[in-house]
């Protein structure tokens, strides 16, 4: 009986020295681990925020179509790397003056002319689907609409670490200092009402998931302003005009329509002559090429021998006369015998200048396209057409926009008939061209 | 004695049991962390200092200097996880600085087939950051509804054409304007370049939102000189081209 109760007893004691040495140790772990060590909440990697604009706010735009370059109404893309998995339900940039750093002691400065007012957040990817909520606030104490606040109290997918998130802020109001650096304190939080209590004091930051700092800076734009002419570049020369610009030398056409040794006219066959145009024009509406006969009735006149003048008769015609003031027909061709003057015109299918652009298109009644059909009006249809002998003449050709070198080649054409008086016929021709800007 | 051993080793078993209980919550709820602003995925470091002494603001009515002695090692460092600032005098701020001269440049009347030219400035530094682009965010020159047409592809100067285009670097055709990218004070401590598309001499390029210029590491100044080209022809529209350059620097970190 004694020995037992002496057995029971030193275990008794055994047990007690083997519990006493736990709990010390277990003190002495407890005293390590309340001490304060440093783990990592972790730190948003490969973070950036695009600007769409870098121009402070109050800055004017010279172009009148877009407000890049006014520093307001801007967008900020947001981009990083999440280095904690995990669900996220809040994130918070808060943007200060002075540093990148969260909780910073020196707090968060206010940064001039930089607002979020009325802002909104778009093409979210990497995170929880569902309703996502924007507010802006003072971050507790500072300027107004300087924090944005991005919660989902509804989000359930985890975000994994290393995993990118990216979304949109619209509608931002950059700093009104140009050249400027300022911050963005990144904070991702696993509640949104943790995320909604934010604040920039130093214990305002909360318990939240990872966070990191972004620098931005505004930029001066740089203006510039040049100016552009309205032009309009005709010439029009006795052959083909090869050179840009109707540069080199032009000599102004002075045809002879006829055949033989005296290059006469007769009623065995048409004569033809050619002259030469170019145009260039930035009209933004196109040119039109008119076409103007000295002689009233739009034909060959006979030259008064002794005045040297043209007499009042049309004994070689215009061809393609149209009566009635109806639209004139398509060009024709001369009949055997038949005395007659008209032209047609066509852009050379080779032989274009090089950069050249744009294109005209010829009326039918001097359509080209066929050389021996020739065409003369004379009719005022009271539209395009009033006449060779109008004022202002005859359409022949025209564009609906800009012209850069241009050629056309106009051929002439007339015959004798049988009857046609003998004499010296004269025409002079004026091409007119106007450009609608 | 049994009876009286027996109620008394009880209590002390229930008291070992409570003690033990009590140390399980105590151990359960122990435990506080703190954020650490730095770090990387597979490690992290404060601001440390090994070295025989220093002194962050040393001061005299003529001079203000931080100091250090016997520091074990000074200047960057990187891996492919991490990138540091070693030495006592290291600044814990990253920072992006982004200059643009602003200037108004006005270029008279363009003259078809003559090819017009400008330059403009801005300068771009870095720290503690991954590296920068920059973007070109504006809209070729417009005037009211026409845009001169921007050469999509780096191509040279053609004066039969209508083109606008920039580059960032020295040129010699049209005519000699441009310059290369500048580092300040020098290569080892500035470390920005022409994007490419805008990186060749005499080829011109303009691509909205392209970038024009980066740096693909933490560096110093690098001054660069935008050059502009500007042809038009005959069919270009009359009018006044207004080009408003924003530009636009985005740091990693």
């Amino acid at each position: 009986m004694k020995k037992t109760v002496k057995t029971l007893q030193d275990r008794t004691r055994r047990q007690d020295l083997l519990a006493l040495f736990v709990i010390i140790f277990s003190a002495v772990s407890i005293a390590a681990m309340l001490a304060p060590k440093f783990v990592s909440a972790a730190q948003v990697t490969v973070r950036s925020i695009t600007m769409s604009d870098s121009s402070p706010s109050g800055s004017t735009s010279s172009n009148g179509n877009t407000s890049v370059g006014t520093g307001t109404n801007v967008t900020y893309r947001v981009k990083f790397t999440a280095a904690t998995t995990g669900t996220i339900k809040g994130i918070v940039i808060s943007f200060c003056d002075n540093t990148p750093f969260v909780a910073d002691p020196s707090g968060c400065s206010a940064i001039t002319g930089f607002s979020l007012s009325g802002v909104t957040a778009t093409n979210t990817s990497g995170l929880s689907t569902g309703t996502w909520t924007v507010a802006t606030d003072n971050g507790g104490a500072g300027a107004a609409n300087h924090v944005f606040k991005y919660t989902n109290s509804t989000a359930a997918t985890s975000t994994a670490a290393n995993s990118v998130v990216e979304f949109t802020i619209n509608g931002v109001t950059n700093p009104s200092t140009t050249n400027h650096s300022f911050y963005g304190r990144i904070i991702t939080y696993a509640s949104d009402t943790n995320a909604s209590a934010y604040t920039d004091a130093a214990n305002g930051t909360g318990t939240h998931i990872d966070d990191g700092g972004i620098a931005l800076s505004t930029a001066n734009n740089i203006q510039i302003t040049a100016k552009v002419q309205e032009t309009l570049i005709f010439c029009v020369a006795n052959a083909d005009i090869a050179a840009a610009n109707c540069a080199g030398t032009l000599i102004a056409p002075d045809l002879t329509l006829g055949h033989g040794t005296n290059l006469t006219l007769d009623s065995s066959q048409v004569d033809y002559g050619s002259a030469y145009s170019q145009v260039s024009s930035n009209a933004l509406s196109g040119v039109a090429i008119r076409v103007r006969n000295s002689n009233v009735c739009g034909g060959l006149s006979r030259i008064d021998v002794t005045l040297q003048t043209p007499t009042t008769g049309c004994d070689i015609p215009a061809v393609n006369n149209n009566t009635g003031g109806t639209t004139p027909t398509a060009s024709a061709t001369l009949g055997v015998g038949v005395a007659g003057f008209g032209m047609n015109a066509l852009t050379p299918a080779t032989g274009a200048i090089t950069g050249s652009s744009g294109t005209l298109a010829y009326e039918s009644v001097y359509d080209g396209t066929t050389n021996t059909r020739l065409g003369m009006n004379t009719t005022n249809d009271n539209g395009s057409h009033p006449g060779v002998s109008s004022t202002y003449g005859d359409l022949v050709a025209s564009s609906s926009g800009p012209l850069n070198n241009i050629k056309t080649t106009y051929t002439f054409g007339a015959q004798a008939s049988n009857i046609t008086p003998a004499g010296i016929y004269k025409a002079t021709m004026m091409l007119i061209a106007t450009g609608t800007f | 004695m049994i009876r009286h051993t027996m109620p008394t080793m009880v209590r002390r078993k229930q008291t070992w049991q409570t003690l033990g209980v009590a140390l399980t919550i105590v151990l359960g709820i122990s435990g506080m962390a703190y954020a650490d602003p730095m770090s990387s995925a597979t490690y992290q470091v404060d601001e440390t200092f090994f070295g025989s002494g220093g002194e962050l603001n040393a001061s005299s009515p003529n001079y203000l200097a931080k100091q250090s002695a016997g520091e074990l090692g000074v200047g960057s460092t990187s891996g492919t996880d991490y990138r540091a600032e070693a030495g006592f005098n290291t600044d814990r701020y990253p920072y992006l600085e982004f200059n643009v001269e602003g200037d108004n440049i006005d270029l008279g009347t363009l003259t078809p087939g003559t090819a017009t030219t400008a330059t403009a400035h801005f300068s771009v530094r870095s720290y503690l950051s991954s590296g920068y682009i920059v973007l070109t965010a504006s809209e070729p020159p417009r005037n009211s509804t026409h845009l001169l047409n921007p050469l999509l592809t780096a191509a040279a100067s053609n004066t039969s054409q209508e083109q606008f285009g920039i580059n960032l670097v020295a040129n010699t055709l049209p005519t000699t304007f441009g310059a290369n990218p500048g580092q300040v004070p020098d290569t080892t401590f500035g470390f920005g370049q022409a994007a490419p598309g805008y990186n060749t001499p005499n080829l011109f390029r303009y691509v909205q939102f392209s970038p024009i210029a980066f740096s693909s590491r933490s560096t110093g100044e690098t001054d660069y000189t935008i050059s502009y080209l500007y042809n038009v022809t005959n069919a270009t529209p009359g009018g006044s081209y207004h080009f408003n350059h924003v530009l636009v620097a985005i740091a990693t970190f």
